[in-house]
């Protein structure tokens, strides 16, 4: 916990109510944000992003990996992977397959937190987006006779590659509640003085691809339709930003 | 369901979810299909709690939705464990497990963790912590039959145990879940039910303080699902409360005799 | 008014409203609505003001079914068993805070120079205690453990320790 004094406390509080936040910010917007994309040579995507003094770090892999923190990850795996039947996934699980039914890609995305100032959630998600769109997974070319049963054959390329379709990735907004308002981006010493929070992720359809709440004080529920409503508005400007971001990042990549 | 089994037969595995495709009924969105256990969409299943299930708890509760059965034991207040990070006010530790013949398949229970850390949640906002300074409250709970809906079923239950180990609470919990099938929400839904769901909404409240304490989603919805979705399970936490309410009463009212 | 104690209510249930009504035990007023509302499962009382009282709404509490084990609190006098005695510390199992015994194990410690008022420095632990003593004690502090670290009678992770008047050290010589 932030160790902070009656005074700091008082000045967050107040800068919030008063739509001007410790940093000069308003109460939706973002810090800036800045994407690299491909920077872990041995993973098949992989992206870096910072958020002010937040940085993240996430890796898509074909196979392997560990765990991240138990709440993060299964936050974000709410936020990605859909309803049990797959609708509503933010990545289309067919394109893992490689003989349906048999064989399919394991995918595994690690995020790693490299230094922590306030809304990971939000910051992971855009990483892995990034990550994602960054990723190539090798064409697997079936070798042709082997039906039925048995092992089939599979020759995994490895000039070609097969992209994502990553527009259906939703990005995560976390609407963090201080005194009556609520802020996006919250930095560390804002989140110590949230009563609660929740984090909805949204895709470019606007629609609901998520939603979880943290902290412990209730809300009430047309505050919840408010904030949904308004983390549909802000997800907008987020997914316009990353795209330019996540696609300036791809070119740097490639010239280099 | 048999069906499916025949086409792997070196190992036989009874589990309905290792069903890929949806049974015919689920498909079509336009025709009218019946939940498995004949209820109307919107229609829950019959709530039967009991207080007092464990002697050796502080306050303990029992509650049965169709098939799903769970047991919740409060212990405590009691001194937090010198692990523990110091803390001015009360502390609360909860604990979801699965026996292990809960599911269809053996020792196959949803992940507990997260149903700890989402009961935790759900709770934390309605108790007052600040009533056992530097002490825990325990809050054991079993899942004894997963029948579906098995977290809101083990959040109401947690809560009238609290109630019946004289917790000081700002409101009892309640919690309702809805499942989003085709084009249609369905609450309280079953296991079968759960394992085709496009969606699912979890809805945890202070029934008489009218606040949410917890709210989950999962898989993709429009926000005028979510208002619909929101409605159906604050309507039902209200009317789940007056039978928790009615439970605990006639406890109290029983023990006086 | 006094009667009224057949009403069972359980947490959550609207008691009144905070401008008729005092939140007596089990009882709290929300800040948002102004209402009184119960927080435990019991009996509903109402509890007519004495007549000389400034505030002359009733107040309202919730008693008698099941409330949860007393806690130890600083302030609390507390009965306790001695079950070690140290040097410069003795540790206590609290038995009794107040009047009501407590259900749950809570330990504490009695530090040296908390056994008398005057001459703390002289207090020699193992003339003023034994093992298996009942002592009355009052909680001065509770305790955590990031202070614990210097010696070694924390490991047992104390809760509390009590401050001994003199007067319940000379009851047991």
């Amino acid at each position: 916990m932030l160790g902070l004094s009656l005074g700091e406390k008082q000045f967050i509080k107040g800068g919030i109510a008063q739509d001007l936040r410790s940093d000069g910010r308003k109460r939706l917007t973002y810090r800036p944000i800045s994407v690299e994309t491909g920077i872990i040579p041995q993973a098949s995507g992989s992206a870096r992003v910072r958020m002010g003094a937040t940085e993240v770090i996430a890796s898509v892999k074909g196979r392997g990996g560990e765990e991240l923190s138990t709440e993060l990850s299964v936050a974000l795996q709410r936020c990605l992977l859909g309803g049990k039947s797959g609708a509503g996934a933010a990545i289309d699980l067919s394109s893992l397959v490689v003989i349906e039914g048999k064989i399919c890609w394991d995918l595994y995305i690690d995020g790693l937190v490299v230094s922590s100032d306030g809304n990971l959630l939000d910051a992971l998600g855009a990483a892995i987006k990034a990550a994602l769109s960054n990723t190539g997974i090798p064409r697997a070319n079936v070798a042709s006779g082997a039906s039925g049963d048995g092992q089939p054959e599979v020759d995994i390329s490895d000039e070609e590659f097969l992209q994502f379709d990553t527009s259906g990735v939703p990005v995560i907004v976390t609407l963090t509640k201080v005194g009556k308002h609520y802020i996006v981006d919250a930095t560390a010493e804002e989140e110590s003085q949230m009563s609660s929070a929740v984090s909805i992720s949204v895709n470019r359809q606007g629609h609901i691809c998520g939603l979880t709440k943290r902290g412990g004080a209730g809300l009430d529920p047309s505050i919840i339709l408010d904030m949904i409503s308004v983390a549909k508005h802000v997800s907008e400007q987020l997914i316009n930003k990353l795209d330019s971001e996540i696609a300036a990042a791809e070119a740097d990549e490639e010239e280099s | 369901m048999a069906a499916k089994a025949a086409s792997t037969p070196t190992t036989y595995s009874p589990s309905p979810t290792t069903q890929k495709t949806k049974p015919s009924f689920f498909k079509n969105d336009n025709v009218d299909w019946v939940r498995p256990d004949g209820r109307g969409f919107h229609q829950c299943r019959p709530a039967f709690f009991r207080t007092g299930a464990v002697n050796a708890a502080a306050g303990s509760a029992y509650a049965e939705f169709g098939n799903t059965k769970v047991i919740v034991s409060v212990f405590g207040p009691r001194e937090s464990k010198k692990a523990m990070m110091y803390s001015d006010i009360g502390r609360l530790n909860c604990n979801v497990t699965f026996t292990t013949f809960a599911t269809p398949v053996r020792g196959q229970g949803s992940d507990d963790k997260d149903f700890s850390s989402m009961l935790h949640k759900a709770l934390e906002g309605a108790i007052m912590l600040e009533t056992f300074p530097k002490t825990t409250v325990d809050v054991f709970a079993l899942v004894l039959e997963s029948g579906g809906s098995d977290l809101p079923v083990v959040i109401s239950c947690a809560s009238v145990a609290l109630a019946d180990a004289g917790i000081m609470m700002y409101d009892l919990v309640t919690s309702v879940s809805v499942s989003c099938l085709g084009k249609n929400l369905v609450i309280d839904p079953v296991l079968e039910e759960e394992s085709y769901q496009d969606g699912s909404l979890m809805l945890s409240c202070m029934p008489s303080k009218y606040e949410v304490t917890q709210l989950t989603i999962t898989g993709e919805w429009s926000t005028a699902k979510i208002n619909e979705g929101m409605q159906l399970c604050l309507d039902a936490c209200s009317k789940l409360a007056k039978i928790m309410r009615s439970c605990l009463k006639e406890a109290a009212s029983a023990s006086e005799d | 008014m006094e009667e009224d104690g057949d009403v069972v209510v359980t947490p959550g249930e609207v008691l009144g409203k905070s401008s008729d009504l005092k939140a007596g035990a089990g009882a709290y007023v929300s800040p948002q609505d102004h209402a009184v509302y119960a927080s435990l499962t019991g009996f509903r009382r109402i509890l007519s003001p004495p007549p000389d009282a400034p505030d002359q709404r009733p107040t309202v509490e919730v008693t008698g079914h099941k409330a949860h084990g007393p806690v130890p609190e600083p302030g609390s006098i507390v009965t306790a068993r001695v079950t070690r005695v140290m040097a410069r510390m003795a540790s206590a199992d609290i038995m009794c805070v107040g009047t009501k015994s407590v259900r749950e194990k809570f330990s504490g410690i009695i530090r040296q120079q908390d056994v008398r008022a005057t001459e703390i420095d002289k207090v020699d632990m193992h003339l003023s205690f034994h093992a298996g003593d009942i002592v009355r004690a009052l909680v001065v502090q509770q305790w955590f453990q990031l202070v614990g670290q210097r010696c070694n009678a924390h490991r047992q992770g104390k809760l509390s320790k009590e401050r001994l008047p003199r007067l319940e050290d000379d009851e047991m010589k």
